[in-house]
C-alpha cells in the first residue's frame, strides 16, 4: 500500500519535472525541473530496492550532472527570456518522435518478468547487501570493455574542455 | 535500553508498522531539534572560542557567561521584516536557503550514533552522503543567480566552482577508507576500525579534512562570502529569517560533515564508553577544528584554491587509493582474508606503520614542491599569501 501510494507520488513528481525541463522559458526552472525528476526517479529505484542504483543516480546526475548544467545556465546571458524553439523545430520534433515510438516500442515489446517472489539477480537491481560484493565482480569482468570505454570517453572529454577553454594570452593558475 | 523498553510497552497497543513509522518519527523529532539548538548554540561557541585565540573577549551580556547571544540573534532575525530585491527571482531566491538548510540534516539520517543507532542503515551510507551534500552547490546557486546582483552573482560563482572542484578529492579520499573497511555502510566502517583510520589513513584524513573545510566554505575557503571583495557574497542580498537560514545551515552543515568524520577516521562511538553521548563529544569537538581553522588562517586566492584541489590534493588522493589498494593486496593474501573481509588489527598496525612514514615524507616534500615562487604555485596559501597582501 504505502509502496503504490509512493511509486504514484514519484511517478507523479518525476513526469511534472520532466514536463517542466521541456516547457518552462526560464533556463533555471528547467534545471529545477531537471533536478525534480532525477530525484523522483532516484526515489524510484528505493522502492524497486535498488537503493545503491538509487544513491549513485542521486550522485551522479543530481550532484554531478545537474550542477554541471546549473553551471552553464549560470553563464548564459539571455537567462530570462531565453527562447525553447528556433526555426529547427520540425527537425526536433521528428527526431522525438522517432525516439518515442522506439522507447515505446521497445517497452512494449520487451518481455518484462514479474513476480511476487524474490527480487531479480540481475547486477543492477539486486538488492543491496549483494551489491556491494557483486557490482565490482561484474563490472571488472563481463561489462570491462563497456566501463573502459567510458573511461576513455570521460578523458576525451576531459582533454576536449581543456582545450576549448584554454587561452593562451591569459597567465597560467 | 529506554527506547527498547518503550518499543514493548507500545508493541502491546499498536500495531508493528505503527509502532516502527512512530518510532522513526519521534528520533527524527529528537534528532532535529538537537541539531537546531545545537547549531544556534555553536554561533556564539564560534564567536567566544574565536575571540578567546584572538585575544578578546566575545560575546558575554545575554545570559550567563552570554550563552544565550545565539538566541537572541535569532529571534532578532526572525522578528525581522522579510526583505526580497524587486529584481530578485522569488522562486529562486525563497527556494535557495532553504535547499541549503535541508542536506546538513539529511547527513543524520545515515551516521550511527551507537551500535544500531541509526535512523536509516544504508548499505551505501558514505555515497548517500555525499550525493546529498552536493545539493549545498544548487542552493549556493539559485541563493547567487537569483539575487540578481552582481556581488551574489560572483560569490555563487566561485562557491560552485569550488565545491565541485573539492568534491573530487573528497570523494576519493573517502574511497580509500572505503577500502580499508570494505563497506560503504557507516556502521561497519565504524566496526572495522579495530585501529581508528586516523592513524591508518592519516594522508587520507588531512586530504578530506581539506576538502569538507572547502565544501563547509569555510576559513580559509570562505571566498565566496569575502566580505573585504564581494559584499557578503551569494547571500548579500539576504536578511530576516531567509538569513538566519543560510547562517544556520553553515553549523548543522558543520555539525553533519564533523559527524562524518567521526564515524570515518575517529572510530565513531568507539571506544565504547558513555553510548552516543561520546559520539556527541567528539563530533562537537571537531567542529572546533574548523573554529580554530578560522582563527588562524587568511583567505586564499580563487585560483590558488582551485589550482590547489586539482594539481595537489587530487593527484595525492589518488596516488592515496593505489597504495591503499597495494597494502590491502599484501595483508589479504597474508592473512587469507576474502576481498572485502574486515582487516584484523595487526594488519591495520602494519598499514598504520607505513602510511604514516608516507604521509611525513609527503608533508616533508611537498611544501618544496609547491608554492616556492610568488606568483606560481597553486599551495601558496596561508603566511605566503598574508605577508604578500601587506608588502
Amino acid at each position: 500500500m504505502v509502496a503504490v501510494a509512493a511509486f504514484w507520488i514519484l511517478a507523479a513528481s518525476a513526469v511534472a519535472g520532466a514536463l517542466g525541463v521541456v516547457v518552462a522559458r526560464n533556463v533555471f526552472y528547467a534545471a529545477i525541473g531537471l533536478v525534480v525528476s532525477l530525484i523522483a526517479v532516484a526515489g524510484l529505484y528505493v522502492t524497486l530496492d535498488a537503493d545503491f542504483l538509487a544513491v549513485a543516480q542521486f550522485m551522479i546526475y543530481v550532484g554531478g550532472i545537474a550542477i554541471l548544467i546549473v553551471f552553464a545556465v549560470m553563464m548564459t546571458a539571455q537567462l530570462r527570456r531565453g527562447s525553447q524553439t528556433n526555426r529547427l523545430w520540425p527537425g526536433g520534433l521528428a527526431i522525438a518522435g522517432l525516439l518515442y515510438l522506439s522507447l515505446v516500442s521497445g517497452i512494449m515489446q520487451t518481455d518484462w518478468e514479474t513476480s511476487s517472489g524474490a527480487i531479480p539477480t540481475s547486477p543492477m537491481v539486486a538488492s543491496a547487501a549483494d551489491e556491494g560484493v557483486r557490482l565490482p565482480d561484474v563490472l571488472f569482468s563481463t561489462y570491462l570493455l563497456p566501463f573502459e570505454l567510458a573511461g576513455v570517453v570521460l578523458l576525451v572529454a576531459t582533454i576536449g574542455a581543456l582545450v576549448i577553454a584554454r587561452d593562451d594570452s591569459a597567465p597560467s593558475l | 535500553m529506554i527506547a527498547d523498553k518503550a518499543r514493548e510497552l507500545f508493541e502491546s497497543f499498536f500495531a508493528k508498522e505503527i509502532v516502527d513509522v512512530s518510532m522513526t518519527l519521534l528520533a527524527l523529532f529528537v534528532l532535529i531539534n538537537v541539531l537546531l539548538v545545537s547549531a544556534t548554540m555553536l554561533t556564539y561557541v564560534e564567536r567566544r572560542v574565536v575571540a578567546r585565540m584572538q585575544n578578546r573577549i566575545g560575546p558575554n551580556r545575554v545570559g550567563p557567561f552570554g550563552t544565550l547571544q545565539g538566541f537572541a540573534d535569532l529571534i532578532k532575525l526572525i522578528t525581522k521584516e522579510d526583505l526580497r530585491p524587486s529584481a530578485a527571482d522569488r522562486v529562486a531566491f525563497t527556494l535557495a536557503p532553504i535547499i541549503g538548510f535541508v542536506p546538513g540534516l539529511m547527513i543524520f539520517a545515515v551516521i550511527p550514533f551507537h551500535q544500531g543507532w541509526v535512523i536509516a542503515d544504508l548499505d551505501a551510507g558514505l555515497v548517500y552522503v555525499m550525493g546529498i551534500t552536493s545539493l549545498g552547490t544548487f542552493s549556493v546557486f539559485a541563493a547567487g543567480w537569483g539575487s540578481n546582483s552582481k556581488y551574489s552573482l560572483f560569490g555563487a560563482v566561485r562557491g560552485v566552482a569550488q565545491i565541485v572542484s573539492y568534491e573530487v578529492p573528497l570523494i576519493l579520499a573517502a574511497t580509500s577508507v572505503v577500502l580499508v573497511a570494505g563497506s560503504l555502510n557507516l556502521e561497519r566502517i565504524v566496526e572495522a576500525q579495530g585501529i581508528p583510520f586516523i592513524v591508518v589513513q592519516p594522508l587520507a584524513f588531512l586530504i578530506m579534512l581539506i576538502a569538507v573545510t572547502a565544501e563547509l566554505n569555510r576559513t580559509p575557503f570562505d571566498l565566496l562570502e569575502a566580505e573585504s571583495e564581494i559584499v557578503a557574497g551569494f547571500h548579500t542580498e539576504y536578511s530576516g529569517s531567509k538569513f538566519a537560514l543560510i547562517y544556520g545551515s553553515e553549523y548543522v552543515a558543520a555539525l553533519g560533515w564533523s559527524a562524518v568524520m567521526v564515524t570515518l577516521f575517529l572510530g565513531g562511538w568507539k571506544p565504547d564508553a558513555g553510548g552516543f553521548l561520546w559520539f556527541s563529544l567528539k563530533t562537537f569537538g571537531f567542529v572546533l577544528i574548523f573554529f580554530w581553522f578560522r582563527a588562524t588562517w587568511p583567505r586564499v586566492r580563487i585560483d590558488q584554491i582551485l589550482g590547489f584541489a586539482w594539481k595537489v590534493l587530487f593527484p595525492l588522493a589518488t596516488a592515496n587509493i593505489l597504495v591503499t589498494a597495494g597494502e590491502l593486496l599484501i595483508i589479504q593474501s597474508v592473512f587469507g582474508l576474502d576481498p572485502g573481509e574486515a582487516v584484523p588489527a595487526t594488519g591495520l598496525a602494519g598499514m598504520a606503520v607505513v602510511n604514516l612514514a608516507i604521509t611525513g615524507v609527503v608533508l616533508a616534500v611537498l611544501p618544496r614542491l609547491i608554492g616556492t615562487r610568488d606568483d606560481e604555485g597553486p599551495a601558496n596559501v596561508g603566511l605566503a599569501a598574508a605577508v604578500r597582501v601587506k608588502g
